[in-house]
């Protein structure tokens, strides 16, 4: 692939990543994958 | 005393998983980390469930968002995936994540090796469609809240960094055990012996995260880069490589995860693992 290109494609995609994770932290996301990571999670260990 | 390239990263990777797992406390009591740092996604696979585990799983993160009845898609946690997959592609397999650590240190037992059939890596895209992106959207309960379907039906981590540890010192939980948990404990017994015989063989054929990353490793700033005019076809990089690439013809592979024994077996220097480009270099030398 040209470097060009390549490079477009990576500013791109990192421009996009870094809007992902700023839209999720503002919708709250970050709570929810804290209240998920604190506790048991009884499906993940083939209880639930 | 100069240290290999492959000791490096195996300090790298002893780092990363005691990083990912800075609790061991947390082993005997059976509690979980409940800081802030639980919200924060580890680069690779590492259960949350794991008492020792200082982060979220990305993929289990994936998932929490995109099974609850107000969220649709988990941005927070596939942004950083993205930025980590651009920034390093699949170099967080093979410096990072502690659940290849642990495939690694499995591979090292003794035992007849064999390599896995081509076909079987494509297994890992099916489960990072359906378990990780469909599943949580749609197999809802009257709620509207979505399983996290990877970490329930497939995901063998959760069995060895989170099951067993609770298990063994919570004797309530025994009376939960059913036939989801035999089923995941059958696939965590695939999962080891397929790491004993084969290298990394979750990273090979069923891990969603490296499906991602490797996705993105055409196009990572860390890559390979190739000095064709070196290169002699000798195919010492083909047969040290741990992933079965050839990385001549496929410089940067979605299998490649950088782990660099092509780059050190190479008798004429013509493999390079970097963030710059050959005519950086070149136009660095010429200077």
């Amino acid at each position: 692939m040209d470097t060009k290109k390549r490079r477009a494609i990576q500013i791109v995609l990192l421009v996009l990543a870094a809007f992902m994770i700023l839209y999720g932290i503002s919708t709250g996301e970050t709570a929810i994958v804290l209240r998920k990571a604190v506790s048991i999670c009884f499906e993940c260990i083939g209880l639930g | 005393m100069k240290l290999s390239n492959e000791i490096k990263r195996k300090l790298i990777q002893i780092a990363a998983f005691g990083f990912s797992n800075s609790y061991p406390g947390n082993l005997p009591a059976g509690k979980l980390y409940t800081g802030s740092w639980k919200m924060f996604c580890n680069p690779g696979i590492n259960c949350y469930s794991c008492p020792a585990a200082r982060c979220a799983c990305p993929i289990g993160a994936m998932q929490a968002v995109s099974g609850t009845a107000q969220a649709g898609f988990g941005f927070y946690a596939t942004g950083i995936v993205l930025a980590l997959g651009v920034l390093f592609g699949r170099a967080i397999c093979g410096f990072l994540c502690p659940f290849g650590f642990i495939q690694e240190l499995l591979y090292m037992i003794p035992t007849p090796k064999k390599r896995i059939l081509k076909p079987l890596t494509y297994i890992k895209y099916i489960l990072l469609a359906v378990f990780v992106l469909l599943l949580p959207e749609v197999m809802t309960n009257v709620y509207h809240i979505g399983a996290p379907a990877f970490c329930k039906y497939i995901c063998p981590a959760g069995i060895l960094e989170g099951s067993i540890p609770l298990l063994m010192t919570h004797p309530e939980l025994r009376t939960m055990l059913g036939m989801h948990f035999v089923i995941k404990l059958i696939i965590l017994i695939i999962t080891i012996a397929g790491s004993v015989i084969c290298c990394r063989f979750f990273c090979k054929t069923m891990c969603p995260l490296g499906a991602l990353y490797g996705l993105l490793n055409k196009i990572s700033l860390y890559h390979m880069e190739i000095y064709r005019d070196k290169c002699v076809s000798c195919g010492k990089c083909r047969n040290v490589c741990p992933m079965d690439i050839d990385p001549v013809k496929q410089p940067n592979s979605a299998e490649c995860i950088r782990c660099g024994k092509c780059v050190e077996s190479c008798p004429k220097k013509a493999l390079s693992q970097t963030f710059r480009t050959i005519k950086m270099t070149q136009k660095e030398n010429r200077k």
